[in-house]
């Protein structure tokens, strides 16, 4: 079985958001590291795909958008 | 008991970001679980640039960074090498394009933490190939 990827229009990563096994897979983009310093920043249109629950517990989004994604064909 | 031994875990094994060239590998255990991460593979394949990469394997709760996991060789320009990184007692040569990177064993990642690599001389056309990984989860 192929995996369904969908491609981050914040870093260029490609992911399967369901694994083979059917759980999610939450894309996190990768921060941009300082070669000199080693400080990260989050890059411009950072997304994190991360549930967000309210305090009853109903999902209510992800962490980030972001730049969002796009399926890969 | 110590965490890492807990009974009860799922072993699974996920096929992680396959991050844009010039850019790093970067892992997040999601929220609600918590990882040991059993083996991680990847492959870097490096541009025409001359200068020695050497690969760093990072393990950090999200801002502090608690293991540095070295691999033991370097990787040239125009090469592909297969990284694998788990609690193993040695470090391996090149062998086959493959080579084994040591950590310490029994490391349990909350939600947040993550893995990274950290590649000394990373160039702007070098590449990794979308990260591998067993781990044991539990609910957090």
């Amino acid at each position: 079985m192929k995996l369904a990827m969908r491609k981050c229009l914040g870093c260029g990563g490609v992911y399967p958001p369901v694994q083979r096994d059917g759980y999610s897979y939450y894309h996190v983009c990768p921060p941009l590291r300082d070669e000199k310093t080693g400080v990260e920043t989050l890059r411009p249109g950072h997304r994190d795909e991360n549930l967000v629950h309210d305090s009853a517990g109903k999902l209510v989004g992800i962490v980030a958008e972001g730049a969002g994604s796009e399926p890969v064909k | 008991m110590p965490e890492a031994t807990r009974p009860g875990g799922r072993i699974r094994v996920i096929v992680g970001t396959n991050p844009a060239a010039g850019a790093e590998i970067v892992e997040t255990v999601p929220a609600g679980v918590q990882w040991r991460l059993i083996a991680m593979q990847a492959g870097l394949v490096t541009d025409v640039t001359v200068i020695n990469r050497l690969v760093v394997l990072v393990l950090d709760d999200g801002v502090n960074i608690f293991v540095y996991a070295g691999s033991s060789s370097i990787q040239a320009a125009s090469q592909l090498l297969r990284y694998t990184f788990g609690a193993f007692s040695r470090q391996g040569d090149v062998l086959g394009g493959a080579i084994l990177c040591g950590y310490p064993e029994g490391i349990v990642l909350g939600p947040g933490f993550r893995f990274s690599t950290l590649t000394i001389n990373l160039q702007a056309g070098d590449n990794w190939g979308p990260s591998i990984y067993m781990v044991e989860e539990w609910p957090a």
